[in-house]
């Protein structure tokens, strides 16, 4: 049984790794530091986190100590880089967190979370260890339903080299591609962006000017079409849903 | 006179502030008198000058270290028809003739015999050169040909010794009286040298007679009379040979109320006594010099505040020589300027 | 010598050196590594009370520009280099005179070394010792109408002083700690020795504004409140000491300082509560500091 789920979800795989870039996979990125204490001292932790590659920009909350990475379209954080840019600044890195999206996928011992969009595989742990056996049953049962999931948990670099996500919140991942036409500059497609991403149900949204394409993602929540083409259409556009990519029969 | 100016008028206007009949009188009184002595012929403050005055004649100098160039000339001393100039930035005496001609100069910076440091007023005697030296804390005597004779003096505040002396006088008996400027005194010694005695108190400023606020030069009248330039009480005091206070003059009562009229000074730096027992008076801030009497009676002021002939940028000291001529000491023109006295 | 100002507050003038944090003293606040910090200040000094006869007024105006530069992250490097006016008026037979010079004084050069942290959230604990030189880049030698300046006034010392010390601080989001020993070790030169310095210097920031911290990084407004201690042995001249130099001074001053990601500006009155000075050195009315720091 578990060697044809592992088949199913790698034959899933190979379509989910279809060309879908667009979206962020790893959101929400942020590093809790250490010794922050004054304005004066927060330019440098700014600066260096900003210079790890893949970042594209950097908002830090001086009461929590927490700094909030922005990162570029698909980047996926090195860690290691990350925990140097806080130590070069003169500070310590307590603890990154972040949000990854993608597909669960469950072995003998282990259970990982493969990011979507990348080469990158976090390990799913709860408190520091394996998932208890009744998480582990729910994603095995996810994975089998080829299920798209968000994970937010901290991350931590293990010395074995991989790197290990624990299970603070999941949430399913449902999405809606759609082809808008209509637009005639980048400025629509920024209108159009804001506009999805305050429909409801929508956790996420990305508009492509140059492709014409429009994604909207959901996590925990709902999404129902014919909501989303209406918010298009009043904001003057017209769209039409793409094809799904194809399921296992 | 209309009701408000009279004294009855003033009477009222006193009344009105509160003060009792007795008071009032006596108030009136005493503003009466202080009237009086303002405006009183001998004592007065603001008074007229009593003699034509000076035409001049000639100047000489300019900053420098050449021949005849000077680098703040302080004091100047007269004898045998021979100018002795003291040019303290460049640590030496310059000697010239009555007409400003360049005759010799001798001196270099130092502390030994013949050396100066910054020489400040002098006197000039029977070939003898007096100078006060501020940096080596004693007086020197040089004869005329700048060869050292004796010194005397250490830095101090015991009896025979100096912080800074400034100016220097002989008397006809050759008791030499030194103003110790830092000390606040001026000492007497005898021709050999030995201390006789001092007035002020030493390192103490002080207002009433006999008390100085850096006294700067001493000059004898030919009575023997001291006379002391009290420069920073902004006058000038008169002492008895035996010593005792004689009289002071300078502003109101003397007592170190500055200002620009006849008879009041800005810091008075020089004090000199010609032959005819006039005190000429270097009225350093209002860069002019002031002759008196030897009693302290305004007789005439020289000079105005400028570079031009003239006039003065703060004169430190001056000199007459028997006929009459005043030679002046434009410190901060660094120049010498001759005046003849106007029939 | 003759109008010899063997003045203490002189040593006050030079700036302690720092770069986030007090305002008269150091601190062992980190500075990122490859960060370069601008600093420059504006000080008056100003010293009237003279115990001896020459009725001296010091007025003292230093702009020390001071650039920081992060080596690493434990590892700061540090450049002062003052502007110096120093005016010494004092009445003399010639009426009030002044000595002095302006110009470039030396340079001090130093290291700062990180040497323990304690990172918590919201808070840190730092140490870190530093040592440095003191290069004689000033003109040490200007004379006018009295000869020679005495030493005090002249714009550098002529000498190489070595100096180091030691930093601790302890800062909160709320109020921050800082806590300074050093001792500089003077040497010869011109046939002078300043007196060694010993310095304690402790500084208290407390935050005003905002009174409640918000989001993100707002700007803080503190109330400085900071103490300095100073030790000064006395002078050598040619050899033997000099009864005119030299003592303990103990500075107490109030500021304010406003700080921001890029930059922070300051001000602060160094007032003397106790002064006990060798002889005629002269006394120390006050010190008054405004002052900037930039980023980069």
């Amino acid at each position: 049984m578990r060697r044809a789920t592992s088949v199913t979800i790698s034959f899933l795989l190979c379509f989910l790794v279809l060309p879908h870039g667009a979206l962020a996979e790893v959101t929400q990125v942020s590093v809790v530091v250490d010794g922050l204490s004054c304005p004066f001292c927060v330019f440098g932790v700014e600066k260096k986190l900003d210079a790890v590659a893949g970042v594209d920009g950097v908002e830090v909350d001086l009461k929590t100590g927490v700094a909030t990475l922005r990162l570029e379209k698909g980047a996926v954080p090195d860690l290691a880089a990350v925990q140097a840019a806080v130590e070069k600044a003169g500070f310590t890195p307590r603890e990154i967190r972040l949000t990854a999206v993608g597909t669960i996928n469950v072995d003998r011992r282990k259970v990982h979370l493969d990011v979507r969009g990348a080469e990158t595989r976090y390990l799913l742990s709860e408190d520091g260890g394996r998932v208890k056996a009744t998480t582990r049953a729910e994603l095995e049962r996810r994975a089998e339903a080829g299920s798209v999931v968000a994970v937010t948990g901290v991350v931590q670099q293990r010395s074995d080299g991989s790197v290990a996500l624990s299970i603070d919140k999941l949430e399913e991942v449902q999405e809606i591609s759609l082809k808008v036409e209509g637009m005639s500059c980048d400025k629509c497609a920024a209108r159009l962006t804001r506009l999805l991403g305050e429909a409801p149900g929508v956790s996420q949204a990305t508009v492509d000017f140059n492709t014409g394409e429009a994604r909207v993602q959901s996590r925990g929540g709902h999404l129902e079409v014919s909501p989303i083409i209406s918010v298009v259409e009043d904001a003057g556009f017209t769209a039409t849903q793409n094809d799904p990519p194809p399921q296992h029969p | 006179m209309s009701r408000e100016n009279s004294s009855a008028g003033s009477f009222v206007r006193l009344k009105r502030l509160g003060l009792s009949a007795g008071c009032r009188r006596k108030f009136l009184a005493g503003a009466a008198l202080v009237l009086t002595c303002a405006t009183s012929a001998n004592y007065s403050w603001f008074p007229s000058a009593k003699e034509p005055g000076y035409r001049f004649t000639k100047s000489w100098g300019s900053t420098g270290s050449a021949q005849g160039e000077f680098l703040q000339p302080i004091g100047i001393a007269i004898d045998d028809n021979q100018l002795f100039v003291s040019d303290a930035g460049n640590n030496r005496i310059q000697v010239f003739d009555l007409d400003g001609n360049f005759l010799r100069e001798f001196g270099r910076k130092g502390d030994g015999a013949g050396e100066l440091g910054r020489p400040m007023h002098l006197a000039a005697r029977a070939g003898k050169l007096y100078v006060a030296e501020y940096l080596n804390d004693r007086v020197q005597v040089l004869s005329f040909d700048g060869q050292a004779l004796s010194a005397f003096g250490a830095s101090g505040v015991g009896p025979g010794q100096f912080d800074a002396p400034g100016g220097v006088a002989l008397d006809a008996a050759g008791n030499v009286y030194v103003a110790d400027f830092y000390n606040q005194r001026v000492q007497v010694f005898d021709p050999e040298g030995r201390f006789l005695r001092q007035h002020g108190t030493t390192g103490e400023k002080g207002i009433r007679a006999g008390r100085f606020n850096y006294p700067t030069d001493t000059a004898v009248l030919p009575t023997g009379e001291l006379v002391v330039a009290d420069a920073y009480n902004d006058r000038i005091q008169v002492f008895a040979t035996d010593g005792t206070f004689l009289r002071k003059w300078g502003g109101p009562f003397a007592l170190n109320i500055s200002g620009h009229w006849p008879g009041w000074f800005r810091t008075a730096t020089g004090v000199d006594a010609a032959p005819d027992g006039s005190v000429f008076v270097a009225d350093f801030y209002n860069h002019r010099i002031q002759k008196f009497t030897g009693d302290g009676e305004f007789l005439v002021a020289v000079g105005t505040h400028g570079t031009a002939r003239g006039q003065f940028e703060r004169p430190t000291d001056m000199t007459v020589d028997n006929t009459g001529n005043l030679y002046v000491v434009d410190f901060g023109n660094d120049r010498i300027q001759k005046f003849r006295p106007q029939r | 010598m003759k109008t010899g100002p063997y003045i203490l507050a002189l040593a006050l003038a030079a700036p302690a050196t720092s770069s986030a944090g007090p305002i008269t003293t150091n601190t062992a606040l980190p500075i990122h590594d490859g960060e370069l910090i601008v600093r420059a200040q504006g000080k008056l000094l100003r010293a009237t009370g003279d115990p001896g006869p020459r009725d001296r007024d010091l007025t003292v105006w230093a702009v020390p520009t001071v650039l920081v530069y992060g080596a690493t992250a434990k590892l700061a490097l540090f450049s002062v280099i003052p502007y110096l006016d120093k005016d010494l008026e004092l009445t003399t037979p010639e009426g009030r005179t002044s000595r002095g010079d302006s110009g470039l004084g030396d340079l001090r050069l130093f290291a700062r070394y990180s040497a323990a942290q304690w990172d918590s959230p919201g808070e840190t604990l730092r140490l870190a010792p530093f040592i440095g030189l003191e290069v004689p880049s000033g003109r040490d030698d200007k004379s006018d109408a009295f000869g020679k300046l005495p030493q005090p006034l002249q714009l550098g010392s002529g000498s190489w002083d070595p100096f180091l010390g030691l930093v601790f601080t302890w800062q909160t989001l709320a109020w921050e700690f800082d806590s300074s020993i050093s001792y500089d070790f003077k040497t010869e030169a011109n046939d002078f020795e300043v007196g060694d310095l010993a310095r304690l210097d402790l500084s208290f920031q407390y935050r005003l504004w905002p009174r409640d911290l918000g989001e993100g990084v707002p700007g803080f407004l503190y109330l400085v409140a900071e103490s300095n201690l100073l030790w000064q042995d006395r002078n050598q001249i040619s050899g033997s000491s000099d009864s005119n130099s030299g003592g303990t001074t103990w500075l107490l001053t109030p500021g304010l300082q406003y700080i921001t990601r890029r930059f922070i500006l300051e001000g602060a009155v160094q007032l003397p509560a106790v002064q006990r000075l060798g002889g005629s050195t002269l006394e120390t009315d006050l010190i008054a500091t405004t002052g900037f720091r930039v980023n980069f």
